[in-house]
């Protein structure tokens, strides 16, 4: 995967002050969300007013803030505000809105048709990114002004390098569609005139294509220019290799890499005592798991002492699943 | 004089009618050609070709729709992607 959020490289980045736009990024389970909240309570702790974002469909950080979120930012405490972008939600909302529309403008021999299309589209594969999106563009533009910084838990790389190349992709796709509208506007405006007739009242499409261009301008500007990211891994092997992999194509894209942030590390304290320590914690968990989930069988898997990076490992592994007669 | 100026002025007349007449109709069917052109990139998505702003021109559909039938009847196709607007 390769990407360029700009047409040609430019020199090292001049990001000597702080961007106001913070990711936080990488493989699924290495704690980014975790991260992520930590440095928005920071923020808020030092008097910036934050806004923490969760990207990922699958969020979890209700969880982790103790508190239920929604699509529309939540206080939860000074100066430290949260949301989970319900893609489902919005697109929904955004296309019951067209709809209302259509009510106005669209005839009544096609209105039916009309709407059991829009309907449709709310299931339209690319439709759920699209929204996230859009929300994604739109919280980018209320900082600064409504907040003082914006901190985004992003899902694992590959839908947050999407969501990195999308500004790029969808401006020059929009500018195309502006060029086209104005040439065809110029056109009408001309035979217009050959008729005698003035043409006083705007042009609503192509208001509409460039408020979207302007968007998607101003977020790609903001991606390259007001923005830190943060690459959250453990030291394990298959975090490492994504994460060299992502360096690169965030760094072709032209995103400022703040720092790698190396989560997990054991603590450097008597082996026994710590331990014996996480033994407590996960004998508490492993009985949770049994009392929560009662409906399905569970089968514990032993960690292995080394990460897991051979086939032979592999086969212990299947050794223990073979054994709970897993099919 | 004033037979001069008639003429003059049914000369002109005539130069009106006859070449601004076929440039406004050479233009007008430009017009509907980049028309047809900018439908095609509205819309891709109903011709089957995927579109990654289908969403946000989602917003520009029911100001095109009727214009959309009459193109597609232009286009030579009777019947068009059920459920887009017949």
């Amino acid at each position: 995967m390769s990407f360029s959020l700009e047409n040609h490289h430019h020199e090292d980045h001049r990001h000597d002050g702080e961007n106001r736009l913070v990711f936080f990024g990488g493989k699924g389970g290495v704690g980014k969300t975790t991260l992520a909240a930590a440095f928005a309570s920071l923020l808020a702790e030092k008097g910036q007013k934050t806004l923490l974002v969760s990207t990922d469909p699958a969020h979890s950080t209700s969880d982790i803030l103790g508190k239920k979120l929604s699509g529309e930012p939540t206080e939860i405490g000074s100066n430290l505000f949260a949301v989970e972008i319900d893609a489902a939600a919005d697109a929904s909302e955004y296309i019951e809105k067209i709809k209302r529309e259509s009510k106005d403008s669209v005839s009544p021999e096609v209105l039916p048709t009309v709407e059991k299309h829009l309907e449709m589209s709310k299931s339209n594969p690319g439709t759920e990114e699209s929204a996230l999106f859009d929300r994604f563009v739109d919280l980018i533009a209320l900082c600064p002004g409504t907040y003082d910084r914006v901190v985004f838990d992003t899902a694992p790389t590959g839908h947050t390098l999407r969501l990195l190349t999308l500004p790029a992709l969808l401006s020059a796709w929009v500018e195309g569609m502006v060029r086209q509208r104005e040439k065809v506007a110029g056109m009408e405006r001309m035979l217009k005139n050959l008729a005698g007739r003035d043409d006083p009242e705007g042009d609503p499409v192509l208001d509409r294509l460039r408020e979207r261009r302007h968007k998607f301008h101003h977020a790609r500007h903001r991606l390259l220019e007001d923005t830190t990211f943060y690459l959250v891994l453990i030291p394990e092997r298959l975090p490492i290799e994504e994460t060299d992999r992502a360096l690169k194509t965030l760094t072709d894209g032209g995103v400022h890499i703040g720092a790698l942030l190396v989560n997990r590390v054991l603590p450097n304290m008597p082996e026994g005592d710590f331990m014996r320590a996480r033994l407590e914690q996960q004998s508490e968990y492993l009985e949770e798991i049994e009392n929560r989930f009662t409906n399905h069988r569970t089968t514990l898997i032993e960690q292995d002492a080394r990460d897991v990076t051979s086939r032979n490992q592999l086969r212990s592994i299947a050794a223990q699943l073979e054994g709970a007669n897993l099919r | 004089m004033r037979h001069i100026i008639e003429a003059y002025q049914k000369a002109e007349e005539f130069n009106r009618e006859f070449f601004m007449g076929r440039w406004r109709a050479g233009l007008q069917k430009e017009a509907a050609r980049q028309e047809d052109a900018l439908m095609a990139m509205l819309f891709l998505e109903a011709l089957g070709i995927p579109n990654p702003t289908s969403y946000y021109t989602l917003e520009l559909y029911p100001e095109f729709v009727e214009e959309f039938h009459q193109w597609h009847m232009r286009m030579g196709m009777d019947t068009f992607e059920p459920g887009f607007c017949c």
